[in-house]
């Protein structure tokens, strides 16, 4: 699962680290807002995102935009 | 000539008894040249009844002929062992053990001064090693490889990526080496632009012959400092 935002017009991806994604508990949701509250400006507006969700296709990569979904959330100030 | 002076306690009630061994050898008892309590065994063999004072001379924790060995340095009041010396005589480990069994950090210092603290949770604090790396793909969905201190790697367009750290440093002033690889065999010369640098997280453009942006497939970020 991954994270994505608006960063100035294009879309951001954010990929978390394997490594400390296994040192936290809670759901693999769970673990990615926490990424998303830690990582992520306070009050970013993101979206998590599937592994099912193809992104390898880099052309046009400075092309690709975020459109809010149903699932879009806000990052919160880091507990 | 010194004298010996056994001297009762007004506020007892019991009776001390000093008890001569089972020998047909004599025996003496030198008694230190001191002020202070001796140590008695107390039956209770894992535990000095001494607290505190100096002890000269080699303190040896010894098993009885193999085996592993354990010297507790500190018990909390909860009974949590929180450090130990060891040395485990297991054949497929067999060395040495300094540590903490708890959640601490692990300090080792020289001149008075903290030198290398391991912290409980694997890293590694000094000014000689590495206080996080990362090694990761951004071709492709971008993904990292490997990393040390890292949470997170952020893709924000073609060659432009950020690198959040776990724990952040302690000043901006650190030491940040990135390398990019477009590809094994590529003639290019691979390299880095720094954009942004903070205590949290180092961002940065990975380019090829030093201005067209690229999507390395290594890209490698190493970083001590603070």
């Amino acid at each position: 699962m991954r994270l994505i935002y608006d960063n100035s017009g294009v879309a951001a991806v954010v990929v978390p680290a394997p490594k400390f994604l296994a040192q936290l508990t809670g759901t693999d949701e769970e673990k990615l807002i926490h990424i998303a509250n830690k990582d992520l400006p306070t009050g970013t507006k993101y979206e998590i995102i599937g592994d099912d969700v193809d992104l390898s296709d880099r052309t046009f990569r400075n092309a690709w935009t975020y459109t809010a979904g149903d699932n879009e959330r806000t990052s919160e100030e880091n507990p | 000539m010194s004298k010996v002076k056994i001297q009762g306690n007004a506020s007892g009630t019991g009776v001390l008894t000093v008890t001569a061994p089972n020998t047909s050898t004599d025996r003496t008892i030198t008694l230190p040249d001191g002020t202070g309590t001796l140590a008695l065994t107390t039956g209770d063999d894992d535990k000095l009844p001494l607290a505190g004072g100096t002890m000269t001379g080699v303190l040896i924790n010894k098993a009885p002929s193999s085996g592993s060995t354990t010297l507790q340095t500190f018990q909390r009041s909860d009974e949590a062992v929180a450090g130990e010396v060891k040395y485990d005589d297991t054949a497929s480990t067999r060395g040495l053990q300094i540590g903490t069994t708890t959640q601490h950090d692990l300090t080792l210092k020289t001149h008075n001064t903290n030198r290398l603290q391991i912290t409980y949770d694997g890293r590694g604090l000094s000014q000689f090693t590495a206080k996080a790396w990362c090694n990761f793909d951004g071709t492709g969905t971008a993904a990292i490889r490997d990393s040390h201190n890292v949470s997170s790697l952020t893709d924000h367009a073609q060659g432009d990526f950020t690198v959040t750290f776990s724990n952040n440093m302690g000043n901006t002033n650190y030491l940040a080496s990135i390398d990019s690889y477009r590809g094994v065999g590529d003639t290019g010369i691979g390299g880095a632009n720094l954009k942004s640098i903070a205590v949290g997280s180092i961002r940065f453009e990975t380019v090829r012959d030093a201005s067209t942006m690229m999507n390395p497939t290594f890209c490698n970020l190493l970083i001590f400092g603070d």
